[in-house]
Parts: structure tokens; sequence; C-alpha cells
């Protein structure tokens, strides 16, 4: 018997395990993390939305998963002073506070919010606070598919 | 004329047969049966390598879907149009691609390819076994 081998595979075996239980309490722990804030984020939503949408005592609707609380993808529903309503991929209404330094880009321009317009879709990343708002870092118009083919020719350079 | 032959004959050495003769025709025989049993085996796996192929083919639209249906390409297209930004949020950034990752999406299409690799191993091993058989008894 070759000691040496059998050293070496078993040490390897042994490195797999422990790799693969740290992979796997390392995912846990940011599933855990992104759990806790989603549901933070869901929590403060349900709380506020009757405030939100329209003063009601009305309970926001439940999809059986939090929300994504620190991005959205969606569609302008109302411009409203530094406040956009928009409606996400799941068309549930979302309010975006557009305080303070926020980025609004569209294509390679920085654009200001009034620029943008009821329909528009857009991308946002920010972060969540306790009304169930996401206050906004960054707002990227994105293009629908005419826009994409034909994007603003950039002069310039020339 | 027929003596003659007799003879011949008479004074030809017996074949005697090998001692393992016995043993190497048993070998021989079980070997066959193991190779009938892979050559089926070889057609089965065929087809379950057929069907999870289409069924990994299916399950990898349906991510693209889900990856396009969730946000998180248009997310992830942030990196390259607006990577500064992106750098200084990187926790927001990070928490939004965890957010929308369509895991479910994910997961069984990743099933799906282990269980079309594990096909395709044992099928390797088939054809191998056959092969190398077939070299053994030309």
């Amino acid at each position: 018997m070759d000691l040496k081998k059998i050293g070496t595979s078993k040490m390897l075996v042994v490195f797999l395990i422990i790799g693969e239980i740290i992979l796997l309490l390392v995912t846990f722990e940011i599933g855990a993390i992104v759990g806790f804030k989603g549901a933070d984020f869901s929590c403060n939503m349900d709380k506020n939305y009757g405030r939100n949408f329209g003063g009601m005592d009305f309970n926001f609707p439940d999809k059986g998963r939090f929300e994504g609380a620190h991005g959205i993808l969606g569609q302008i529903m109302k411009i409203d002073g530094e406040t956009i309503i928009m409606k996400d991929v799941d068309s549930t209404e979302k309010v975006i506070l557009v305080k303070g330094d926020v980025a609004i880009k569209k294509f390679k321009d920085d654009i200001k919010l009034s620029d943008l317009k009821v329909d528009d879709k857009i991308v946002v990343i920010g972060n969540p606070n306790e009304k169930g708002e996401i206050e906004a870092k960054l707002i990227r118009w994105m293009p629908n598919q005419m826009d994409a083919q034909n994007p603003p020719v950039d002069n310039s350079n020339k | 004329m027929e003596n003659e032959y007799k003879k011949l004959f008479n004074n030809l050495n017996e074949a005697i047969p090998s001692n393992d003769l016995f043993e190497k025709i048993v070998i021989r025989i079980g070997k066959e049966e193991k190779l009938q049993i892979v050559k089926k085996r070889i057609i089965l796996f065929s087809l379950f390598l057929v069907a999870s192929s289409l069924g990994l083919i299916y399950s990898f639209l349906a991510v693209q879907d889900a990856l396009v249906s969730s946000g998180f390409a248009q997310f992830f297209s942030l990196i390259f149009s607006d990577f500064g930004i992106v750098a200084a949020y990187w926790q927001n950034f990070a928490f939004t691609l965890l957010e929308s990752l369509p895991v479910f999406a994910l997961v069984v299409s990743l099933s799906m390819l282990s269980l079309v690799l594990g096909i395709f191993n044992f099928l390797l091993k088939d054809i191998r076994f056959v092969n190398s058989n077939k070299l053994i008894y030309k």
C-alpha cells in the first residue's frame, strides 16, 4: 500500500467536505441576510402601503415572497416632485425617492428627473427606508426595442 | 486406400484441451452475457440522454426567460454601462442581484445539466466496455 497516495486522497476528500460545508454556510448566511432585508422592506411596504398609495387602510397584496428592496425594474406610473411611483415587473407599485446626489442616466448622458416621463421604463438601484420606499442612488432609463436599435448618434468626437 | 487413411489418423496426436479451457469458456460466456446487458443499457441511456438533453435545452430557455423577466439581466447590464456608480453603491447593487436571481430556474437547470453529464458519463463507460471487449475477443 502506498501510504502517500492514501494520505493525499483522504486529505483531498476532507478538504472538499470542509470546503462544501463552508460554501453551504456562507450561502445560508447570504440567504438569511437577503431574506431579512426583503422581509423588513416587505413589512414596511405593507405597513405604509395605504399611506403611500391613497391614504387608506389597505394591505399590500401578498405574492408569497418578499419584495426586492434594493433594485427595481419597471415603468413610471407617476412623477410627483421628488417622488416616482412605478410599477415593477410583478405589477407592484413602488415609491422611489429621488433626493440628493442621484445619478440619472439615459444612454451616455446624465439627465434630470424632469426629463423622465410617465410610461418610461427605468432601472433603479437604491436603499430601502423604514417607510417602505426606496431612496434612489442610480436611475437608468431603459430603451424600448426601437430605441435600442436606433441609439442617438454621438457627435462629440467629430 | 481406406486402410491408409485409418493408419494416418491413428498416428495423429490427439488434441488435448488446456486445463483452463472450461474456465475460459465460462468467463467468455459471462462476458458475453454482460456485453448483451451493457448493449441494452447503451440503448436505454441513449434514450435518456436525448430526453434529458431536450429537458436541459428547455430549462436553459426557461433560465434565459427568468433572467430577463426578473430584471436580473437588466440589473447586471449596469456593470457595463455605469460601472463607477455601481462600484460606489456595490452593496445595494449586490443585494439587487441576489434579490432578482431566479434561483428556482437555476436550480432546475443545473440539476438537468448534472443529470445529462451523469448519463453521458455512464454511456461513455458502457461504450468503452463494449469496445474493449470487442478488441480482446476478435
